[in-house]
């Protein structure tokens, strides 16, 4: 008869991918030393921006003693898990634990924990070659600092290799950048204007891999006297280089080119050339046309891959006589480089190549392909959905649904499909946008008894017309319901002064934050 | 000739063939089940089997494995293909700390395992006969279940759930320091000297140092 232990290592290795760190070192450690060595990969990279505030407090008092030792990634984050940030900033600000920490990844830090984190958490890190920045929210108010902190203390970490910073409204103003890395090699980061990308190169001397996001591109004559300032050749080594223009307003591909030829110089290191771009002038025409784009890689003589991406609005009589035949010389069949072309309307064109390597981009594409006109976002690798309150539900959605483990929608959206609340069953984060209270006719209470797996709820708390007692009770029955909640983040929209502390301190198992506009609650369980 | 087995099936389709298993049952297979199972699709592309009358020996799986596996299979026949479980790795989108999914098994699937249980060992069974077969949507449905088994179940469970052994005494995680280290930190994980021999069988758990 066969047991779980006769099972050949792969076959377990593949069950433990099925768990996070926390599940799997839970589960199987200390069993025997099969285990341990099965456990290794879990044991090297943990997730704390996930976990339950009590499974934080087991992996601190029993877990990391354990592998403090082999340890070398760690996530951190307090977006899930409010509170998260603070208390690992208590438990470590005396400690030497964490020293061997090669690889940190750090998710939506407020101020005062990104400067933490940098100026002296990762500072004591000798081995930290690889740091992450995700970073999603940040209160235009300290912008400026977050900017600064990033722009003094990232360039100081020498040993650092790769730097990712994801961003989605923050883009970095680096003029002030002084110091120069030379052990950056690998660096992603999206920056505010042509300008600060240029100034940057002068700062990372040996970088291999450059991804760089500009929020606006606009040539003027200040960004050709960054063109101008760039001394010798800036990208020496450079072998993957992803360029995204966000928002162009004015360019021209002559000027364009101009500054790739200065930027990279004819290399004959680079491999990998990827290029995207949103424009909502029409006169950009020259970037969706292949004999434009042959003359400028032609230039690379070790080119391998090629990705573009343009998403360009053109004339309607343009688009109607547009064809991909100048992607189809001898150049690009040679190197077997190849496009496709459609349109989001008559006037959007997009040109992308294919296969296109970027997979949320990929099932984003072919949504909007077949179902353009549905309100809706999804990620293959989260199985995120957000759907938008004037839509209906129709037959595509309820078929995605019952796969969807988040999503984002209107209260009355909700309650308006309360019948079919079932297929949701999977959803383990939940984000619902103007919920009310309405006990005549709604109760989020049978929401989420029927949504058993819901670890992660936002409110977003529409409370103008309720007394303190109401909601008081309304986030105790929502706490005691969701057995499996971890979050509950509830945005009000009308302040409201209430100690929340003092009201939900009978559970000791749970941090409460209230944010000083008493408009953000907080309660990390 | 083996070309021409290779085009036979991949151009003649329908195609049935026999199959055996280990305790002497003939099954009928067809495209459902040679479409899903790479292991018979290598077989028939690489063997010259002129007769399809005479049966495939698989003589690492029992018949009433190799029956359910089949089930599975024609429930399964027309499910589009996947991204197989295992080439998402070099997926660069992917969150190397992000578990793959496991709450994602179908009703079907799920009143489908249920049949297959721990204490008689058959979940086992039928985990070790997709594996052999390369059945992958199988493979991923037995190990999304035992995942699912023991989330949130600490190791003492786990152990007891699945008949664990303990390291025999004076080895691995029965050494002294080993035993030192689990007991500062307070992990209620009690080691125990067992001998190797019980190996697969629970013992009782008793502290090596007091």
């Amino acid at each position: 008869m066969w047991i779980l232990e006769l099972l050949p290592d792969e076959i377990l290795l593949r069950i433990l991918k099925y768990l996070n760190s926390f599940d799997a070192l839970y589960s199987f450690m200390k069993l025997n030393t099969r285990f341990e060595n099965l456990l290794i990969a879990h044991k090297r990279e943990i997730n704390l921006s996930e976990v339950s505030y009590q499974q934080f407090l087991y992996y601190f008092e029993h877990l990391l003693p354990n592998i403090n030792e082999i340890l070398y990634a760690m996530k951190l984050g307090s977006k899930k898990t409010p509170g998260q940030l603070g208390l690992f900033m208590s438990k470590v600000r005396t400690t030497n634990q964490f020293t061997d920490i090669e690889t940190l990844t750090i998710v939506e830090p407020k101020l005062n924990e990104l400067t933490f984190l940098l100026k002296e958490f990762a500072n004591r890190l000798e081995y930290l070659s690889t740091l992450s920045l995700i970073n999603h929210t940040i209160d235009d108010s300290q912008y400026l600092s977050y900017n600064n902190l990033i722009t003094q203390q990232l360039f100081t970490l020498n040993t650092l290799q790769k730097c990712s910073i994801y961003t989605e409204q923050f883009y970095l103003n680096l003029l002030g950048l002084q110091i120069i890395s030379t052990s950056l090699v690998d660096l992603e980061l999206s920056v505010h204007q042509a300008n600060d990308f240029l100034h940057l190169l002068n700062y990372i001397p040996n970088i291999e891999n450059l991804k760089i996001t500009i929020g606006w591109w606009n040539h003027d004559r200040t960004c050709q006297a960054f063109v101008d300032k760039l001394t010798g050749v800036p990208l020496q080594k450079i072998k993957l280089f992803h360029l995204h223009l966000h928002s162009i307003i004015l360019i021209e591909f002559e000027r364009f080119n101009i500054i790739l030829k200065k930027v990279l110089n004819n290399s004959s290191t680079l491999k990998n050339f990827s290029f995207s771009m949103k424009s909502y002038k029409s006169d950009h025409l020259l970037f969706i046309d292949g004999d434009a784009w042959q003359t400028i890689l032609s230039n690379f003589s070790s080119l391998e891959k090629v990705h573009l991406d343009i998403d360009i609005i053109v004339d309607e009589q343009i688009g109607q006589n547009y064809s991909l035949d100048k992607f189809c010389t001898q150049y690009w069949l040679k190197h077997k480089w190849q496009f496709i072309y459609y349109f989001i309307n008559k006037r959007q064109l997009i040109v992308h190549s294919i296969p296109y390597e970027n997979h949320y981009y990929k099932l984003q594409r072919k949504f909007v392909s077949s179902t353009h006109d549905l309100p809706l976002k999804f990620n293959g690798t989260t199985s995120k959905l957000t759907i938008y309150s004037s839509e209906c539900f129709n037959q595509l959605l309820f078929d995605i649904l019952p796969f969807i483990n988040c999503l984002s929608i209107s209260y009355s959206k909700l309650c308006e499909h309360q019948q079919e609340i079932k297929i949701l069953h999977r959803l383990v984060e939940l984000h619902l946008q103007s919920f009310f209270i309405d006990d005549n006719q709604y109760d989020l209470e049978i929401f989420l008894k029927k949504l058993t797996n819901i670890q992660w709820l936002y409110l977003n708390f529409e409370n103008q017309h309720l007394s303190s007692n109401q909601i008081i009770s309304k986030i105790k029955q929502i706490l005691s319901i969701g057995k499996k909640l971890r979050c509950l983040n509830v945005e009000f929209v009308k302040p409201i002064s209430i100690e929340w502390t003092v009201e939900l301190n009978e559970n000791q198992n749970q941090i409460v934050y209230y944010d000083e506009n008493k408009r953000l609650l907080q309660i990390w369980v | 000739m083996a070309t021409n087995v290779e085009e036979t099936y991949l151009y003649s389709s329908p195609t049935t063939f026999k199959v055996s298993s280990k305790d002497g049952e003939i099954f009928d297979i067809d495209d459902s089940f040679i479409n899903q199972s790479k292991t018979i699709k290598n077989m028939l592309n690489v063997l010259d089997i002129a007769d399809n009358h005479m049966p495939i020996p698989l003589q690492n799986i029992k018949g009433t494995m190799l029956n359910a596996a089949i089930v599975f299979c024609k429930y399964h026949k027309n499910d589009l293909l996947s991204i197989p479980d295992d080439e998402d790795e070099d997926d660069f989108e992917r969150d190397a700390y992000e578990p793959r999914r496991s709450d994602d098994i179908s009703e079907w699937d799920k009143e489908f395992i249920k049949q297959f249980t721990v204490e008689e060992g058959t979940l086992f069974d039928i985990i070790m006969a997709a594996n052999y077969l390369d059945i992958k949507a199988l493979l991923a449905v037995g190990c999304k279940t035992i995942a699912n088994m023991v989330r949130g179940k600490n190791s003492d469970q786990v152990r007891q759930m699945f008949n664990i052994s303990y390291d025999p005494p004076g080895e691995g995680l029965n050494t002294p320091r080993n035993s030192v280290t689990s007991k500062e930190s307070g992990d209620n994980q009690l080691l125990t000297t067992q001998e190797k021999e019980s190996r697969c069988k629970t013992p009782s758990p008793e502290l090596m140092y007091d």
